[in-house]
């Protein structure tokens, strides 16, 4: 296992973060903290950022580096750990997504020492 | 191409439609999709409890063994070393042929993916070099996560896949699964020369 509890710890410790999750590109869960389903969370995460990245490349747009989707109950962001996997964050309404972004902006950079 | 040379369009379909997913999605989540899908129409297979390993290797010509429900009837070699001879997905593959004249270039993606460590292949012993197709992400996945539904003599089991072998003949082993055998590389090879698929059941202690 990576060391990648502290990272998704302080993730998971945002006010508003259901579900802070590192998954392969295959979405099986790599490691997570919160209080949702990880697996269910881990497969719709790497099917959506697939689906971004090929929206990207087809629409000349170059490398994704973050995704954020808001819905009315909060919002789901997820970004590339590298080549291999993908950071996810499910939070509610309540969320601070500056505060948000910018943990997880903060953060990507130790997740990609670590994998 | 099917009987009296009707195609199976379901086949073709269906091969198309992982073709799109590995554009779409990525072959990495595809390969996840497809296996999370074999994990899953494995966990609906009724549980069987053998008293020995006879009795499982009788059950697969009555197919009431849920390995044989699966894949089709398979050799059993001894201690526990078995060869399929004939690869469930054999058909789908060869009325897409007859209509695309081959597989699409992409396909070799998710058997590159599912070659890799993985997590998930890992814990199943399947992959790790024994892939040669696509469809091997959903075949080994599905034998592998049987063993939760099988037991021997009160037992639980392990399948290990140790090989398989594509439509061209071209063999993949898994190295590491044959190291936790008794079986060598060799016979390995030789139950691969007469079938599609080898593969290893081990009672665990």
């Amino acid at each position: 296992m990576f060391n990648t509890d502290g990272v998704l710890k302080s993730l998971n410790e945002v006010q508003g973060v259901h579900q802070a999750v590192i998954v392969g590109r295959d979405g099986f869960v790599i490691n997570s903290v919160g209080d949702m389903e990880a697996d269910s969370v881990g497969a719709v995460i790497s099917t959506a950022i697939g689906a971004i990245e090929a929206m990207g490349r087809d629409c000349k747009q170059g490398t994704l580096f973050e995704v954020m989707a808001e819905y009315n109950g909060g919002v789901v962001i997820a970004a590339p750990i590298g080549t291999d996997a993908v950071l996810g964050i499910v939070a509610d309404e309540s969320a601070n997504l500056g505060g948000v972004r910018f943990v997880v902006k903060k953060s990507m950079k130790e997740l990609e020492k670590v994998m | 191409m099917g009987s009296h040379n009707i195609l199976d369009i379901a086949h073709v379909s269906f091969l198309d439609i992982i073709r799109a997913s590995i554009v779409q999605l990525g072959a990495a989540a595809t390969k996840g999709i497809m296996i999370r899908n074999a994990i899953g129409a494995a966990e609906k297979i009724p549980e069987v409890a053998f008293d020995t390993l006879d009795d499982f290797v009788t059950s697969i010509d009555s197919a009431a063994n849920p390995v044989t429900q699966v894949e089709g009837k398979a050799v059993h070699y001894g201690k526990g070393l078995f060869g399929l001879p004939v690869c469930p997905f054999a058909a789908s593959i060869s009325d897409y042929k007859q209509v695309y004249g081959g597989l699409p270039d992409d396909y070799h993606k998710i058997t590159d993916d599912f070659n890799r460590e993985g997590k998930v292949t890992s814990d199943l012993k399947v992959g790790h070099g024994a892939g040669v197709s696509p469809f091997c992400s959903v075949h080994q996945p599905l034998r592998g996560a049987l063993r939760d539904r099988i037991s021997i003599g009160g037992k639980s089991i392990s399948i290990l896949q140790l090989g398989c072998k594509s439509g061209s003949g071209e063999k993949g082993l898994a190295q590491q699964w044959i190291d936790e055998t008794e079986f060598t590389v060799e016979e390995v090879n030789k139950v691969l020369d007469d079938n599609m698929c080898c593969y290893a059941i081990k009672v665990e202690a």
